[in-house]
């Protein structure tokens, strides 16, 4: 009989969030990247990680703090527009989701 | 379902050029595609890439084929906006345009050569491409620029691997429940030669339950091998929903609208509703009127808390398609006589 290998998944938002590095290789750019988002308040971090004497190594992303900063990403590679006009489109893009999501039910 | 991943290879064009010659691959016209001519200026090829983003970029469009054309486009740019790359780009469509599909002899010089092989599909082949030139994470790890340190440090100590992304959808009874189910994944891996081929493997996944739309799932290890002994990356999946032909989701909500006659809205009654656990029971209250909200509780996706189901009424006519039927619509007009217009002003 042949054998399967099953793997077991962890939900990243139950005690498995991204650390700074791999939100930063998710959306292929420096870390420095990633900590200018949080400080603009563009992503948040784990709120209890946000203390001030907590240093961005050791910061923690649910998915939808990567999931947007992915979406930040793409747009401003794609758009070739910057940090703030990415994020204002990300915001536009997910209000126009919603409320077609809206419309559909 | 199939979800191709596709490892990001940290090799020079040279090797795309191997890889173009030995597979036989369908040679792209990235002008074509920015709608540019050969001899665009970087301001024209950046003007147009722009132009092209707004109409194709995914987020915004409503072309059907977007997604396929942005990922052209993007990879067209890519190219001919990296000037080295343009002018390997260029040598190639010279040849290409002169002799055919092959490049012309000499084009690989200084280059080792492969054996034939089928060629992957059109897809498979420039996502593969647009990887190729990308400098990776790990690319640019090896050339000193970790992600996690801003100046250049070359790498002296273990290091973990790649972490991947890739998309997976489930159905809503999977993240009900959890369910195994097996991914097809299409990497890049060294061979014994150390040359990157394309490779398939399958993996099967343990789904957890009560896993929503947009969160992410971390399967360790399964990203790329880790560098100087470091351990693998891990695989990321973003789970998406397969459209439900009952249930609309948000959050761990769902929702459901349920058709009711008439008099079930108007006299209430008992009516068997449909849940991912099972059928249930629902007490409709007398002068229900469409659009009403019934919340059952506890029964959309598990979780803390766990999500609730809104039944939505929508109440559904009976045809007046026999005599016993118009019949009964008479007596109804005549038995509740009512004007639905009144709050328009109108008599009738």
């Amino acid at each position: 009989m042949k054998s399967v290998t099953i793997y077991s998944a962890v939900v990243v938002d139950e005690g498995a969030q991204l650390s700074l590095y791999e939100i930063a290789c998710l959306c292929e750019q420096q870390t420095d990247w990633v900590v200018t988002l949080v400080r603009e308040g563009l992503v948040v971090v784990e709120p209890h990680l946000m203390a001030t004497d907590i240093s961005p190594e050791q910061w923690l992303f649910a998915s939808a703090a990567a999931a947007r900063a992915r979406h930040i990403a793409r747009v401003q590679r794609d758009f070739d527009v910057n940090l703030d006009a990415a994020a204002l489109m990300v915001d536009m893009m997910q209000e126009i989701r919603f409320l077609k999501t809206q419309i559909q039910r | 379902m199939c979800f191709a991943l596709f490892a990001l290879i940290v090799k020079t064009s040279s090797y795309f050029w191997r890889l173009l010659a030995s597979k036989h691959m369908e040679f792209k016209d990235y002008y074509k595609i920015l709608e540019l001519a050969p001899e665009a200026s970087q301001d024209d090829i950046r003007k147009s890439y722009r132009k092209l983003a707004r109409k194709y970029h995914p987020d915004v469009s409503k072309e059907k084929d977007a997604e396929v054309r942005m990922r052209e486009i993007n990879e067209a740019n890519d190219v001919l906006r990296d000037t080295e790359k343009r002018a390997s780009y260029d040598q190639l469509r010279t040849s290409v345009s002169s002799g055919g599909a092959a490049p012309g002899p000499g084009w690989d010089r200084g280059f080792e050569s492969s054996g034939g092989g089928a060629a992957p599909n059109d897809a498979e082949f420039h996502d593969f491409f647009s990887n190729l030139f990308r400098q990776s994470a790990q690319q640019r790890r090896e050339q000193g620029v970790d992600p996690r340190r801003s100046g250049a440090q070359a790498r002296t100590q273990p290091e973990k691997g790649e972490d991947h992304h890739a998309d997976i959808e489930i159905s809503l009874e999977d993240s009900f429940a959890g369910a195994t189910r097996e991914l097809s994944l299409r990497a890049v891996q060294l061979d014994a030669e150390g040359r990157p081929q394309l490779a398939n493997r399958t993996l099967s996944v343990k789904i957890p339950a009560g896993v929503r739309a947009g969160q992410m799932i971390r399967l360790a290890g399964q990203g790329m091998p880790g560098g100087a002994g470091g351990v693998a990356g891990d695989l990321f999946l973003t789970v998406h929903f397969a459209p439900h032909p009952l249930y609309h989701v948000q959050g761990r909500d769902l929702s459901l609208k349920l058709p009711v006659a008439p008099w079930e809205a108007a006299l209430g009654g008992k009516v068997h509703v449909p849940t991912l656990q099972g059928e249930v029971e629902v007490s409709i209250a007398a002068g229900s009127q469409p659009g009403s909200k019934l919340r059952l509780k506890g029964k959309g996706l598990p979780g803390d808390p766990v999500g609730d189901l809104y039944v939505v009424l929508e109440v559904v006519w009976p045809p007046a398609t026999t005599d016993a039927a118009r019949a009964a619509y008479q007596d109804l007009a005549k038995a509740a006589p009512f004007n639905p217009r009144r709050h328009l002003g109108v008599q009738g």
